[in-house]
């Protein structure tokens, strides 16, 4: 391959990656606590590093270097994740893709001197954040005792929630860590860093499960197959110390697979250790520095594993590792930080009750209720409440007003707890909170759920964080303002921002913490974003798609053919059931065929989050983009095109549209506003909305601009839709000001025209003071369609199935055909003569059938217009192929293409929504008309 | 269910005997909210409780309520096994702040 072609596919592939990054960016600004996305982003910036050394690009892969080593901080919790960082990041990122850019399609426009300065200030920026980030951990680290019950770093507490411990995770080291960039472990190095830390992780889950069944050979064999993988590329990096370290490793474990011995507690404890060290060993291998103590410690260790099971005489002593330089948070370090937590006494059920005041009337005995919870743990401390009794003159005495809040001790789960309170339920409100250290387990647990499911409720009862009676309470407490609905549509509603979400309900009720929550929330994003991705990942070169649909188009002519010929023959019925089955299936072929050009417009919106996320922050305005109708399929050709139109409109609204928070608040309106795209299907068309909650348009200034620029004559009449028509003119805009972004009135005239370019057209809608809309209307550009065909004259013609109405016989006698409209049960309808338009001449007999007898119509529509087609057969349905026209006809209106038929005959395939305009702009000429003559009348009566 | 009250010099006995449950818990209230409103310094001997349950709980919760809020004395004592029972789980002993002879059970 030559060298060019590899930049080319370097280019392309890490476009994916940036977008990924970008992505995963905004999602962390969201929840900043999510390793996962860390992960992702790190390794974003990864495989970019490690491409661009493949390819020769250096200057990338330094600068990605220096990010990388950054989040690598933040990924073992050195770095606090703020929302300036995420800025730095991003303008990183997008630094990347113009050196990118800059390097493969050769652009000479940007210096090459300008990127290698941006390049150097940015990594200036980066290298501050981190010292001052450094700082900042110190000076926290001195004030606060580090909290080492776990390492998983969670998000700020709620207030809602004052009981959660911010159990940051802070390394008494990293104060004492100097700045990155001394210091470049090689790319080797790199490797076999990335890859032993992976190892490691995965000998930890090993060991596991082996602590839970000291029996399972086969986590044992994988343990120590990982151990001896470490062994040998330690080697091959000249890592003497881990590669030596390693092999006493291996040495033990093989006494166990021997079956020498079976692990026990011992085996546990030194292995754990030995992970520990191996990962700090690593970290030194990263970071470069030596450190006394830990070889110190190493040493111990060997020794202890190459004495066991002698070393059994000694206590079972937890193995300690000085945690200098820092463990990495991700996988192993919990194991051992758990080991040594504390039996702290925070670490205990928190369980609220409130008996309801029917409830000892009902025969519930709250005291039984106790004793029965005893039966599943210990009660270790309880509040009686009785707050709830009214005065004495008040206090019915059979009602009960006692609750209780109680720390509870047990080793069961939270739907055993849940059913110690199965007989008195109803009669009582509970809340089960669990302990902390259950905590972290559920958000791993979360973390590690199948991606099978997408729903937050479910989620929450599989990680047995909440269990279902909680989940259908918050459920009725949502549903309490939208009555009528079933469980899964409120999830699904929820699921689409609807309404109060459900995971604030069971926070604010008490049900689950805000953490388990933020888990669950970061995991269901997780999944959306990995689904999207599945659809991404299938590439298929467009020609070879284009080659397999033209193809298919010639299988549904020839079987069109085909039928037609066996319409003649007789005494034909296998061979007829046969061609009927053929049909089917190549109407499935196409169908599917087709789909395969398809693609969910979600990746096109998703692009936009980054665009709002930034304008909105430039602006000093905050704004929301929401998103629906993101699995709406749209052709891949389409999808490129539509971008530009898109962002144009979106800046717009946001820009103009969304007024300032100070403005909103005045209004009366909620200060953070919303833009939202939104796409669907509308028979045969597919519509993108792009709208805003903003202050709408002025029509009054609109009015005014366009008779500054001459456009319409001063004075002149004109409906809501024709002025707002005029804003997609040249030159008109409402902006007091032009703006970096916007504001020129160059914008919305190309806007309209990329659209009509695409055979769309765009609508606006707006509401003074509630905001703005505009509608794009696409064909669904297919290269097969569903057709009806009809004849005029001796022409075929086809018309696309979906735009059809319904088909009516129109009796000459009652109504002169040359009026010019029709009324269909008190509808007026405008009449097209097709014959007229395209000059088809008619032969006299049909003519004459014309004029004595009836010719059929056709009403057809586009968006909310409808329109008669006179037409002279009715011929059926069929699949028809579109066949483009040629550059000869390409500006042939009211044609859309053309399309071969069975007998190899050629139609044309009208193209309605032109038809209907055409129509609708006969008719505004005529109004206009109509108006000058009147002022030209008003003005001679003077 | 049988209610005792003993008047003396500076203060009123209130023998309960028999079960302090929610059946008895109505005609209990105003029973126990006289006798509480007639003197300064009420006992409630509780030496003959057969049954004690939440309701009957409630009611001694409330008496005492009363007491404190109109600044009179009012314990408990010679709790009978039940009523020490209840108030352990209930971990209440605290609030009524009364001495307790623990049964060497």
């Amino acid at each position: 391959m030559s060298k060019h072609k590899l930049l080319q596919l370097f280019a392309l592939e890490s476009q994916e990656t940036l977008q990924q990054m970008e992505d995963s960016l905004l999602q962390l600004e969201a929840a900043p606590a999510d390793k996962e996305t860390i992960n992702v982003v790190f390794r974003a910036v990864h495989t970019i590093k490690g491409s661009a050394g493949v390819v020769g690009l250096n200057q990338v892969s330094e600068f990605s270097h220096s990010i990388e080593n950054l989040l690598d901080k933040a990924r073992s919790g050195k770095l606090k994740i703020t929302p300036d960082f995420i800025r730095l990041l991003l303008n990183c990122r997008d630094h990347i893709g113009a050196l990118i850019g800059q390097s493969t399609e050769e652009q000479t426009e940007v210096d090459n001197q300008t990127l290698e300065q941006r390049s150097s200030a940015l990594v200036e920026q980066l290298q501050a954040f981190a010292a001052q980030q450094a700082a900042l951990t110190a000076a926290e680290t001195q004030r606060a005792k580090p909290v080492t019950q776990n390492t998983v770093e969670q998000p700020p507490p709620t207030p809602t929630h004052p009981t959660v411990p911010a159990t940051v995770a802070t390394h008494p080291s990293s104060s004492s860590q100097p700045p990155s960039g001394i210091y470049k472990p090689s790319k080797l190095q790199n490797i076999f860093l990335m890859e032993s830390k992976d190892i490691l992780g995965r000998i930890s889950n090993e060991l596991n499960v082996l602590a839970n069944r000291p029996q399972a050979v086969e986590a044992l064999n994988n343990v120590f197959m990982s151990m001896h993988t470490i062994k040998g590329s330690s080697g091959l990096v000249k890592a003497d110390g881990i590669a030596q370290f390693a092999q006493v490793c291996e040495s033990f474990l093989q006494q166990f697979r021997n079956g020498v011995h079976t692990p026990d507690t011992h085996f546990q404890n030194l292995m754990t250790g030995s992970v520990q060290c191996l990962n700090t060993l690593l970290d030194e291998v990263s970071s470069g520095q030596q450190n006394p103590e830990l070889h110190s410690c190493v040493e111990q260790l060997i020794a202890r594993l190459k004495a066991y099971p002698q070393s059994l005489d000694a206590p079972v002593a937890k193995v300690v590792v000085p945690a200098l330089p820092p463990v990495s948070a991700s996988d192993s370090g919990q194991n051992v930080t758990r080991l040594d937590a504390p039996d702290v006494s925070a670490d205990n059920w928190h369980i609220s009750l409130r008996f309801h005041t029917d409830a000892m009337r009902n025969g519930i005995e709250p005291l039984a209720t106790l004793q029965h919870l005893k039966s599943l743990g210990e009660i270790l401390h309880l509040n009686t409440l009785f707050d709830a009794m009214p005065p004495a003159s008040q206090m019915n005495p059979e009602h009960c007003y006692l609750g209780f809040e109680l720390e509870f001790k047990t080793t069961a789960n939270k739907a055993q707890i849940e059913s110690a309170f199965e007989l008195v339920h109803k009669d009582c409100d509970i809340r089960i909170l669990p302990p902390h250290s259950q905590l972290s387990e559920y958000i791993t647990l979360i973390q590690t759920l199948p991606e099978d499911t997408l729903k937050l409720g479910e989620m929450l009862i599989e990680s047995g964080t909440l269990t279902r009676r909680e989940l259908e309470t918050g459920l009725d407490l949502q549903q309490a303002s939208l009555p009528g609905d079933d469980e899964e549509q409120a999830l699904a509603r929820v699921e689409a921002g609807g309404s109060r979400k459900i995971g604030e309900i069971l926070v604010t009720e008490g049900m689950v913490q805000q953490d388990v929550v933020d888990a669950a929330l970061s995991k269901q994003q997780q999944i959306r974003d990995s689904r999207a991705r599945v659809q991404k990942n299938i590439q298929v070169n467009a020609e070879k798609l284009d080659k397999l649909i033209n193809l298919v188009g010639e299988l549904v002519i020839a079987n069109a053919g085909m039928n037609l010929l066996l319409q003649d023959l007789k005494e034909a019925d296998g061979l007829r059931e046969n061609a009927s089955l053929m049909s089917r299936l190549v109407e499935d072929i196409r169908n599917s065929t087709l789909s395969m050009r398809m693609v969910q417009i979600g990746g096109t919106f998703n692009r936009f989050r980054r665009l709002v996320h930034d304008l909105s922050h430039d602006l000093g305005k905050n704004i929301e983009l929401n998103i629906s109708g993101a699995e709406t399929e749209l052709d891949k050709s389409m999808v490129e095109k539509i971008t530009d139109p898109l962002t144009h409109l979106v800046r717009n609204a946001i820009d103009h549209g969304i007024e300032s928070a100070e403005q909103r608040r005045r209004a009366g309106k909620p200060e953070n506003g919303s833009v939202y795209l939104h796409a669907y299907h509308d028979s045969g068309s597919i519509v993108i909305e792009v709208g805003d909650d903003g202050k709408g348009l002025d029509l009054q200034k609109i009015m005014q601009k366009s008779i500054e620029r001459g456009l319409i004559p001063p004075g002149q009449n004109l409906t809501e839709e024709d002025v707002l028509r005029l804003i997609f003119e040249p030159g008109v805009t409402t902006a007091e000001r032009v703006t970096q972004l916007s504001g020129r009135g160059v914008g919305l005239d190309v806007v309209k025209r990329d659209i009509n370019a695409l055979n769309g057209t765009v609508d606006v809608i707006t509401e003074p003071g509630q905001g703005t809309t505009f509608q794009i209307y696409l064909p669904l550009t297919l290269a097969i369609i569903d057709g009806f065909l009809l004849s005029i004259g001796n022409s075929s013609f086809v018309i696309p199935l979906d735009r059809i109405v319904e088909c009516v016989a129109y009796e000459t006698a009652k109504q002169d055909i040359e009026q010019g409209y029709l009324n269909l049960r008190g509808k007026v309808l405008p009449l097209l003569h097709i014959h007229n338009l395209f000059g088809i001449h008619l032969d006299e007999s049909t003519a004459a059938t014309r004029n004595q007898q009836r010719a059929n119509i056709v009403v057809v529509h586009y968006g909310n217009q409808e329109a008669g087609l006179v037409v002279d057969e009715l011929l059926g349905e069929l699949q028809a192929v579109i066949k483009p026209l040629g550059r000869l006809f390409e500006n042939l209106s009211g044609v859309s293409g053309a399309t071969i038929l069975g007998s190899g005959e050629v139609a044309l395939i009208l193209d309605v929504p032109a038809l209907v305009q055409r129509y609708a702009n006969q008719e505004r000429q005529h109004a206009s008309r109509r108006t000058q003559v009147q002022n030209k009348l008003q003005i001679t009566t003077h | 269910m049988q209610l005792e009250i003993e008047q003396h010099a500076d203060h009123c006995v209130l023998r309960l005997i028999g079960e302090l449950v929610i059946s008895h818990a109505i005609e209990l209230k105003d029973a126990l909210l006289d006798a509480l409103n007639d003197c300064q310094q009420l006992e409630i001997d509780l030496a003959e409780i057969s049954d004690l349950d939440s309701a009957g709980m409630q009611l001694l919760l409330l008496l005492k309520r009363e007491a404190l809020a109109s600044h009179k004395d009012c314990h408990l004592s010679n709790h009978s096994s039940v009523v020490v029972d209840m108030l352990e789980t209930y971990q209440l002993i605290g609030y009524f702040g009364d001495p307790l002879v623990i049964s060497a059970r």
